[in-house]
């Protein structure tokens, strides 16, 4: 192989492998955000919009009343009072 | 947490996936296309040349890459990181571009050095000399890969690019000194390669064509490049506010469990800066 075959050969190359693994990340990047928004919400629903006062004002019994809770949020708390060692 | 690392970060996380722009891809099929024509006019069509042979041919890809690495992707993450700096005009927009530049500049750096190298064995009869240009262009790399590095370091949002853009700016004080290096100081390395300082040009006919072509081929494939890998830092930063948000509301939830929580409010949670989900 001659210098010249093996620059062009280095360069592009490099050049071709660069771009794949940049589209790959980026693939995988905007996997990792679907699964970040779908989790999310779930998450979110039930915390109160205002999260600067403090834990000691809350009130840890009642439900939040800031937010409405999903479905979801609403069956986990409907298996946590039928449950055998749910707390009261 | 200070005021402008608790706004959104992205400016876009509650936003739906946007979807990639059309004039990228079209950049990109463009990039590629004049790149076969470089390739193909470099290794098949031009002439050899009267002294260099074939050898002539490593030049219709070497002078444009390092023009990318030098001018283009240093002027563009010199720009934003200025842009950055100047309160006026601060976004993270800036500060993604340019960390976007610095990454594909590095690794046309990379390639000017490589390819420079490989050059410079059979017409020089060494695979590298401590000459002033090849030495600043080395320096260029690693002043490159420290500001990846520094990019890398868990800080706060706005600190970190406050820092990286200041790194910028040190890397394009390279940027002067490997242009006129060889004008300042005795050196290895050639004098202008296509234009002498008068502008005038030092290479005709189809060889001049080639060169163009080449030039603009790794202009598109640098925008191509970088508009993807600025895509990549939007949607770190995105996961990062996500991420945010879901360890806020599992920390409050743990909190209405009984879980004595203290500080919430005046630090908040770690928010993930650029490693892999």
């Amino acid at each position: 192989m001659s210098y010249v075959d093996a620059g062009y050969s280095i360069a592009l190359g490099v050049l071709f492998l660069y771009a794949v693994a940049l589209v790959l990340r980026r693939r995988r990047w905007e996997r990792a955000l679907r699964v970040a928004e779908q989790t999310e919400p779930m998450h979110t629903q039930t915390v109160p919009t205002n999260v600067e006062h403090t834990y000691a004002e809350h009130d840890t019994h009642a439900e939040p009343t800031h937010a409405e809770p999903t479905h979801a949020a609403h069956a986990e708390h409907a298996e946590e009072q039928t449950a055998p060692g749910a707390r009261s | 947490m200070s005021s402008i690392s608790r706004m959104n970060s992205s400016g876009t996380a509650s936003a739906p996936l946007a979807s990639r722009p059309r004039w990228l891809s079209v950049v990109g099929i463009l990039g590629v296309v004049c790149m076969g024509f470089t390739v193909w006019l470099g290794l098949w069509i031009t002439p050899p040349d009267a002294v260099q042979g074939n050898l002539a041919r490593l030049l219709y890809i070497h002078p444009p890459i390092a023009t990318v690495a030098l001018y283009w992707a240093g002027g563009v993450a010199l720009a934003c990181s200025l842009l950055y700096l100047w309160p006026r005009t601060r976004s993270f927009f800036w500060d993604r571009l340019a960390a976007a530049s610095v990454e594909v500049g590095a690794v046309f750096s990379a390639l000017t050095c490589i390819t420079g190298s490989i050059w410079g064995r059979p017409a020089w009869g060494v695979w590298w000399a401590w000459d002033a240009r090849l030495t600043s262009t080395a320096l260029l790399f690693l002043l490159e890969l420290g500001y990846l590095a520094l990019r890398r370091v868990p800080a706060d949002p706005a600190i970190r690019a406050r820092r990286c853009a200041v790194a910028a700016l040190l890397i394009a004080l390279d940027v002067p000194i490997v242009h006129f290096s060889v004008d300042w100081w005795q050196t290895l390395h050639q004098t202008g390669t296509v234009l002498d300082p008068g502008f005038h040009l030092h290479v005709h006919g189809s060889m001049a064509w080639t060169f163009l072509l080449g030039f603009i081929a790794f202009s598109l494939v640098f925008v191509w490049l970088l508009g993807v890998r600025y895509r990549i830092e939007v949607l770190q930063d995105q996961v990062g506010d996500q991420d945010m948000e879901v360890s806020l509301a599992e920390r409050w939830n743990e909190g209405s469990d009984g879980t004595e929580l203290v500080g919430v409010g005046s630090s908040g949670p770690h928010v993930p800066e650029g490693g892999a989900p």
